[in-house]
C-alpha cells in the first residue's frame, strides 16, 4: 500500500495546522482563491504520493538551489517530502550503484505514474559523450527514464530552451528536451533559474490535481507565464512618462526610472518576476536597478547584448500573446475584436493570477 | 509629496491630452516604439465613485487612468507605490504618477506597445470595451482546467462517446 501525501507529511513531523496553512497558501499562489483549499488538502488526504524522478544533464544547478530555497515557510518540508524525491541526484542520500538501482526500481514499479523532472539538457554531439550519467551518456538515461513516465517538467532555461550550453555555436549540440523526448506531456518552466516559488507551484499544482496546469502555446504554465514583466513592472509609469534612465548612475537612475533604454528585456520577457519576485517577494532585477536579461526565453543568450535595446516593435511581446487586435476595419467584426482585446486586457491587469501576497508590496 | 491632492472639478482629458503630447514629444522622442498611426486621446472620462475614471491612448501604450475627483476617499500615492481599486471585472492593481498639467493620478497598463492597431478608431474602440467591459463581472472559467495531456488512454475513453457494447458489458457487472 503506497502511503498518501499527507500520511507522509504527517510521519514527517508536519502538524494538521502546517498543512491546512500551506494548502490555503498554494491556493493563493496558483491563483486559484481561497475555496480551492479544502480541494487540495483533500487531494492530499487520499491520493497515494507520485513519485518524482529529477535527472540533472548539462546544468549548472541553479534550479535545484531555486527550488530548495523556496521562501514558502512550508516549502522545505511539504513541498520536498510531498515530491517523494526518489531520486535527485543533489538531494538523495543514495549514491554510486544504489542510486541507479532506485532509479531502475522506480521505473519498474510505478510504470507510467511517475513524473519525469529534468534539470538540464542532453548533448547530442559524440554520440552524447559530453554528458555523462552513471557511466552513460545522459541523453540514453533520459529517453530510458522518459519512456514510462506520465509527464515531465522541463526545469529551467536548459530543459526548456537550452541556455548557455545551446548558444551559438553550441560545440556540445546541447538540446532542450522536447526535441529528444517528443511522446509526452512536458511542462516548461523557464528561467534561469525558475523563481522558486513557480516551482513548487507547478509541482503542487500537477501533484494534487493530477493533470498538467494550462499552457501556453510555447508550453508554459499560463497562471506564472501569461504576463510580461513589463506588464505588471512597478516602474511601467516611468516608462509611459517617457522617463528613462539614460546612463548608470545617473540622476534618472537613482530616480528609479524605467530601464529601457539600458536594455532591458521586460517588455519581451513572459514571466512572474515583477509580480511573485525573488527571494520571498522581497525584489526582483528591476528592482535592485538592473534591466531584465530576459532569461526565460527562448535563446536569450543569441538575442544580442543584455544592455541593447529592444527597438524591434514586432518582437516586443504583444503579437506573440493571444490578444492580437489585427487590422480588420469591418465594423462588426472590429466591435468583436475590440471587446475581446478589452476582456485581454483586463484580464492581464487583474490583480489575481499568480500575484500571491507579494504585490501589495508598495515598490 | 504635497500634502494636498489636487482636485479636478471638471473632466481631466484635456489636461491629460496635454501633458501626454508633451512626454511625446519630450522623453518619448526617438524611442523606437511609438506607433506612428496613433495620437493621444484621453477617452470616456466619467467620474466613478468621486474620481475620474477612463482610458488614456498613447502612441506607446494604453493605460486606465483614475484622477482624483475628491479629496475625500483619494489616498497619496507616491510615484510606483500600487493601489488597488474593486471594480465589478476584479480587483485591478494601479500606479501612482505625477504630471505637472495634472498633478496627481493613477495609471493600470492595458496595452504597451500600441502595434496591434492599425489605426485611432480601433484604439477608441479597445479603450471603449475595456471601460465597458470593468463594469462586468469576467467570465468564471474554471481554474482546473479539464486534463489535456495526462493518461491518454483516459483522455481518449474521455473523447468517445460509450459504445452500447461497453454499455451493456458494465451494467452486467462483465466490464
Amino acid at each position: 500500500m503506497v502511503e498518501t501525501f499527507y500520511e507522509t507529511l504527517r510521519r514527517q513531523g508536519i502538524t494538521r495546522r502546517s498543512f491546512v496553512k500551506f494548502c490555503s497558501l498554494t491556493a493563493t499562489s496558483l491563483g486559484l482563491g481561497p475555496a480551492f483549499a479544502p480541494k487540495i488538502a483533500h487531494a492530499l488526504e487520499t491520493k497515494p504520493r507520485t513519485p518524482v524522478i529529477w535527472l540533472h544533464g548539462l546544468e549548472c544547478t541553479c534550479c535545484s538551489e531555486s527550488f530548495i530555497r523556496s521562501a514558502h515557510p512550508l516549502a522545505k518540508d511539504v513541498v520536498l517530502s510531498m515530491l517523494s524525491l526518489d531520486y535527485d541526484d543533489t538531494l538523495m542520500a543514495a549514491a554510486g550503484h544504489q542510486a541507479e538501482a532506485i532509479l531502475d526500481e522506480i521505473t519498474k514499479k510505478y510504470k507510467g505514474n511517475y513524473i519525469l523532472a529534468v534539470e538540464g539538457n542532453p548533448p547530442l554531439n559524440e554520440d552524447g559523450m559530453y554528458c555523462i550519467h552513471g557511466g552513460r551518456p545522459f541523453v540514453e538515461v533520459l529517453k530510458e527514464t522518459a519512456k514510462d513516465c506520465k509527464a515531465i517538467i522541463s526545469w529551467g532555461a536548459c530543459a526548456s530552451w537550452g541556455c548557455v550550453q545551446a548558444a551559438k555555436p553550441n560545440p556540445t549540440q546541447a538540446v532542450p528536451v522536447h526535441k529528444v523526448i517528443t511522446d509526452k506531456p512536458i511542462i516548461k518552466v523557464p528561467g534561469c533559474p525558475p523563481i522558486a516559488e513557480v516551482m513548487t507551484g507547478v509541482v503542487t499544482y500537477v501533484l494534487t490535481f493530477d493533470r498538467i496546469p494550462e499552457l501556453d502555446r510555447q508550453g508554459r504554465p499560463k497562471m506564472f507565464y501569461g504576463q510580461r514583466i513589463h506588464d505588471k513592472c512597478y516602474r511601467r509609469p516611468h516608462f509611459d512618462a517617457g522617463q528613462f534612465v539614460e546612463q548608470w548612475d545617473d540622476d534618472s537612475a537613482r530616480k528609479g526610472y524605467c530601464l529601457y533604454k539600458m536594455g532591458c528585456k521586460g517588455p519581451t520577457t513572459y514571466n512572474a518576476c515583477s509580480t511573485v519576485r525573488w527571494n520571498g517577494g522581497v525584489s526582483f532585477p528591476i528592482q535592485s536597478g538592473h534591466g531584465c536579461i530576459g532569461c526565460s526565453e527562448e535563446g536569450f543568450w543569441d538575442k544580442g547584448g543584455f544592455y541593447e535595446r529592444v527597438t524591434d516593435i514586432k518582437q516586443f511581446g504583444v503579437e506573440s500573446n493571444a490578444d492580437k487586435v489585427g487590422g480588420t476595419v469591418a465594423a462588426v467584426a472590429g466591435v468583436a475584436v475590440a471587446a475581446h482585446a478589452a476582456v485581454s486586457a483586463l484580464k492581464r491587469a487583474r490583480s489575481g493570477s499568480g500575484a500571491g501576497k507579494t504585490e501589495q508590496g508598495d515598490r | 509629496m504635497s500634502a494636498a491632492v489636487r482636485v479636478h472639478e471638471s473632466d481631466p482629458s484635456a489636461l491629460l491630452d496635454a501633458a501626454f503630447r508633451r512626454i511625446a514629444l519630450e522623453g518619448m522622442a526617438g524611442v523606437p516604439v511609438a506607433n506612428p498611426a496613433l495620437r493621444v486621446e484621453a477617452v470616456g472620462f466619467a467620474r466613478r465613485q468621486g474620481h475620474w475614471l477612463g482610458v488614456l491612448i498613447t502612441p506607446w501604450c494604453m493605460n486606465l487612468v483614475l484622477v482624483p475627483g475628491a479629496a475625500a476617499g483619494w489616498q497619496c500615492a507616491a510615484p510606483g507605490r500600487r493601489a488597488f481599486h474593486r471594480f465589478p471585472a476584479g480587483h485591478l492593481a494601479f500606479l501612482g504618477a505625477d504630471e505637472p498639467e495634472v498633478g496627481e493620478f493613477r495609471t493600470c497598463a492595458l496595452f504597451s506597445t500600441m502595434s496591434a492597431f492599425a489605426n485611432q478608431v480601433e484604439a477608441r474602440m479597445a479603450a471603449v470595451a475595456t471601460l465597458d467591459a470593468l463594469r462586468h463581472p469576467p467570465e468564471a472559467a474554471d481554474p482546473v482546467p479539464p486534463n489535456e495531456a495526462f493518461g491518454e488512454p483516459e483522455r481518449a475513453d474521455r473523447a468517445r462517446p460509450m459504445s452500447k457494447r461497453k454499455f451493456l458489458e458494465r451494467v452486467l457487472g462483465r466490464g
